[in-house]
């Protein structure tokens, strides 16, 4: 054999050490395979050398041994480390869950009576709850009186500066697209409320609830609170949103007109620019006490 | 004929870029006019129209704010737009604070007139809530002050409202800078003293445009 005649002709220590380059290459190239079985098959072209140094064998194969356990041992330690890394991983990846999880969100009429199965439309398209009808609705109103406001710093800086007709129409225009969604989000959760028969123990809760000790406690305009009692001490979770509706109907009639002025570059009247700051408060303030009360028997 | 069609367009024009008789926060006791310029600043109609602005923008950012607060309930909490809103809201409540110290300054400078005091104390505030429709609770806070003529006392209320908001703010910045969600409870507080100060804001600018 070619092994025998090339091992005649080498010393014992270079046997060994190619033994060990070769290991340490198979090691190095494929670590992960590493087991006892595997390296015998390695060891096969190595055979004439292991009989012509029996010596060598013992040592060889104690070596090899002595090296198996060794990486066996890496591999056993190696796992544990896999395992610390995965469980450190699993820890990082709930903190990142926790990080991004939601906030118990409530900025108007959230978390009203549930209406799964019904409230399949919202205003993306998607289908979902009536969780989300009422989420997007509210982000919808949020963006439309935030767009409000800056209608009202444009004309406060129309003192100076003058009117804005740019800049003022296309806050506008923002501004009436986000409130007819917002409507279109509570009209969808209204639909779907006239479908199903809301439970009785849930219409004697709000009945039964202290809306002036919760005005009391949490500091809230008793004024504005007595028009979300006036509704939902009935139990008529269904006219407090109709309410809701119709207020943001007015709002969008007022929006409508101030849009018309602006594109004919008409300066809005400062009275129709009150009205429409007060409303839009009175309801963003009244849709947050509704959700309060709402989280109230989540 | 030429001249007179100038002339009418010309008009037509000034009255497109007329300023609108702007009230929405605190606007516009015209008391300071002199001493405002003495501290060099136009005037203090400036002052508190740029403090005003300043302060529908930040709340505006705030409405923003509550508004990624409701999408975080199904698309999880976005701490980098909710973090430039919270750093332009900011930037622009210490502006409004910087305009209304200001206009502090400048009323300390001055006596106001016994005539514009009386005015104040003899307004009939009740009537204005009725005529408008407004929110009695609010009028409260603000006839508290200025039934006894304390012009400087509701300013210095704002002021401290607004202290009260900016340190609100700067927690809630901090917190989204070290990523983490900012409290419920934190938001609503601070949408409820925004949504009563700015109401306050706009309830003066009612009372002293009736008594000027």
């Amino acid at each position: 054999m070619r092994g025998v005649s090339i091992c005649r002709t080498v010393p014992e220590d270079h046997v060994l050490n190619t033994f060990r380059h070769g290991y340490s290459r198979m090691m190095k190239f494929f670590p992960i395979f590493v087991d006892k079985k595997r390296i015998l098959i390695y060891i096969i072209p190595f055979r004439g050398y292991v009989k012509q140094y029996g010596r060598n064998v013992i040592n060889s194969t104690a070596f090899f041994e002595s090296q198996i356990r060794t990486k066996q041992e890496q591999v056993r330690s190696k796992t544990l480390e896999d395992k610390m890394k995965k469980s450190l991983g699993l820890i990082i990846l709930i903190g990142l869950l926790f990080a991004i999880s939601p906030l118990d969100a409530a900025w108007f009429g959230n978390d009203t009576y549930p209406c799964p199965g019904c409230a399949k439309i919202s205003t993306t398209g998607a289908i979902g709850s009536s969780d989300d009808v009422i989420m997007e609705g509210a982000s919808a109103f949020l963006q439309s009186y935030a767009q409000v406001l800056l209608l009202l710093n444009e004309s406060e800086l129309s003192s100076k500066y003058g009117f804005n007709f740019s800049s003022s129409g296309a806050i506008v225009d923002l501004a009436l697209t986000k409130l007819i969604e917002a409507k279109k989000n509570h009209l969808s959760y209204l639909q779907c409320l006239e479908q199903i028969t809301i439970s009785k123990d849930y219409i004697g809760a709000l009945m039964g609830f202290d809306y002036k000790a919760l005005s009391a406690k949490r500091n809230l305009d008793p004024c504005v609170m007595d028009k979300v009692a006036f509704f939902l001490k009935k139990g008529d979770i269904k006219g407090f949103f109709y309410e809701s509706v119709n207020r943001m109907e007015e709002l969008r009639i007022i929006l409508e007109a101030i849009n018309g002025n602006i594109k004919n570059s008409i300066i809005p009247e400062m009275e129709t620019l009150r009205s429409l700051y007060q409303k839009y408060s009175e309801l963003m303030t009244m849709g947050y006490y509704s959700s309060l009360v709402f989280a109230e028997f989540k | 004929m030429k001249k007179i069609l100038g002339l009418i367009i010309v008009i037509g024009f000034l009255f497109a870029v007329s300023p609108l008789d702007a009230a929405w926060f605190g606007n516009d006791p015209r008391l300071c006019l002199a001493c405002a310029k003495s501290t060099g600043i136009v005037s203090s109609d400036d002052v508190i129209m740029e403090g005003a602005s300043a302060f529908l923008q930040s709340y505006a950012n705030i409405l923003l704010l509550l508004n990624e607060s409701e999408l975080s309930s199904k698309y999880g909490f976005n701490f980098s737009s909710s973090g430039a809103i919270v750093d332009l809201a900011l930037t622009k409540l210490s502006e409004a604070k910087k305009n209304h110290l200001s206009y502090l300054q400048c009323l300390e400078q001055i006596t106001i007139s016994k005539d514009y005091i009386d005015a104040l104390m003899g307004f009939d505030y009740k009537a204005l809530v009725i005529k408008r429709n407004l929110d009695p609770y609010v009028m409260d806070k603000v006839t508290f002050f200025l039934k006894k003529g304390d012009i400087k006392g509701f300013f210095y209320e704002s002021v401290n409202r607004m202290e009260e908001l900016r340190l609100i703010l700067i927690a809630i910045d901090g917190n989204i800078k070290n990523s983490i969600i900012p409290d419920m409870e934190t938001l609503r507080s601070l949408y409820q003293k925004y949504s009563e100060l700015m109401t306050m804001g706009y309830y003066s600018s009612l009372v002293f445009s009736g008594v000027k």
